[in-house]
């Protein structure tokens, strides 16, 4: 099965215009490098069903991300994206490797990422979760220095200068995070079992 | 008078420490008794901070090395670095060098393990009978908080997270008080 085709963004090219997206469903896409496209859309998009909890409007900036793990569980249904001047347009196609994200939000994620990355030389990898999207963030953050606790405790963190969003970061050891991805380990109430975004250690600081 | 859980944590931890620096200066007090404060000053600060991020109240209960986490968030703060002067390094290495300390104090709690020196109940000497806290003189703790930088710089950062209001803010303890909380 081939895996992502959108119609008018080509990897490794940014600030493209894209004004409609075309994926296959294949719940089984490889692991591969993230990519996260700077993009502007021309028409309004949002879920039809109003699960993505999100809605760009035409000429918002923002950044069409291809996952690089398997489809999050708010995916995994197949769901259309609206690609289209109103809600009576026709579907772009299915989305289930497709997650919109504002490109100021990615952008500011990645350097706060790129961040405690310098700060904890054992960290390897945040895993960004996202409720009542945008306003809300959970880094769970899987560290060689995290103490085990068997469960997830994040501490709050209020909007500042360098992030402008709340966050809840939570520290991580292997075996957690290996436990919470199998879903042996809860999050706290409210948070979507699967992460929006995925920053690895080497990935994030060789950009 | 009832308050947010974030904030009746942290008032418990403020009495808890006042009465920790009393009983410090108290002649003839054993150290027993102003570890046994110090530790509770460090669990409950710690847990106003997890509070503060909804934590359930359960939970919270449960919780233990709860100060360790928290003082391993404090790098990443970019309030706590302003408040400190510091570089996130810079306060990443301080709060390493208090790691073995930390962990010291927090075991001082009976159970979770711990079948040694407490400081709140009698424990088993393997060699026959029994200790108590208050004859025990935890010589090489109280050595370390009292004449060491280290100990210096744990109660530094305690207070921080006691007082600081830039912190509460910065961690979602908030200072006003929210009118629905006060009978």
């Amino acid at each position: 099965m081939s895996s992502t085709a959108a119609t008018t963004i080509q990897a490794g090219h940014t600030d493209q215009t894209v004004s409609s997206v075309l994926i296959n469903n294949s719940p089984h896409l490889p692991m591969t490098t993230t990519r996260a496209y700077s993009v502007t859309v021309t028409r309004f998009v949002r879920d039809v069903e109003d699960q993505v909890k999100t809605t760009i409007y035409p000429g918002q900036p923002c950044a069409l991300y291809v996952a690089n793990r398997p489809v999050p569980g708010w995916f995994s249904e197949s769901r259309n994206v609206m690609l289209s001047p109103e809600y009576s347009g026709q579907a772009g196609a299915a989305s289930q490797q497709l997650v919109f994200i504002d490109s100021k939000i990615l952008r500011a994620l990645r350097e706060l990422a790129k961040e405690h990355f310098n700060i904890e030389p054992g960290l390897h990898l945040i895993a960004v979760y996202s409720k009542s999207f945008p306003s809300e963030y959970l880094l769970l953050e899987v560290n060689d220095e995290a103490i085990p606790t068997g469960s997830v405790e994040p501490f709050y963190f209020a909007p500042g200068k360098n992030f402008g969003w709340p966050i809840y970061i939570a520290d991580v050891t292997c075996d957690e995070w290996t436990q919470i991805e199998n879903n042996a380990m809860k999050l706290p109430q409210g948070w979507p079992r699967e992460p929006m975004l995925v920053f690895r250690r080497e990935e994030v600081l060789r950009q | 008078m009832t308050l947010p859980l974030a904030q009746a944590y942290i008032e418990q931890a403020k009495a808890d420490y006042r009465t920790y620096e009393i009983i410090r200066q108290a002649p003839g007090q054993p150290s027993s008794q102003w570890l046994h404060l110090l530790q509770m000053t460090l669990e409950k600060t710690a847990k106003a901070y997890l509070a503060a991020a909804n934590t359930d109240f359960d939970k919270l209960r449960e919780s233990h090395r709860v100060f360790r986490r928290f003082v391993q968030m404090l790098p990443r703060n970019e309030t706590v670095l302003t408040a400190l002067g510091m570089s996130a390094a810079t306060l990443r290495e301080h709060i390493r060098n208090l790691a073995t300390l930390i962990d010291a104090i927090e075991q001082l709690v009976p159970g979770r393990g711990n079948e040694g020196p407490t400081a709140e109940y009698p424990w088993r000497n393997p060699r026959g009978g029994f200790h108590s806290p208050c004859t025990y003189g935890f010589v090489d703790l109280v050595s370390a908080i009292n004449d060491t930088a280290r100990g210096r710089n744990l109660l530094r950062i305690l207070e921080r997270g006691l007082y600081e209001e830039s912190w509460h803010a910065a961690f979602g303890i908030k200072d006003n008080r929210d009118s629905r909380f006060i009978n």
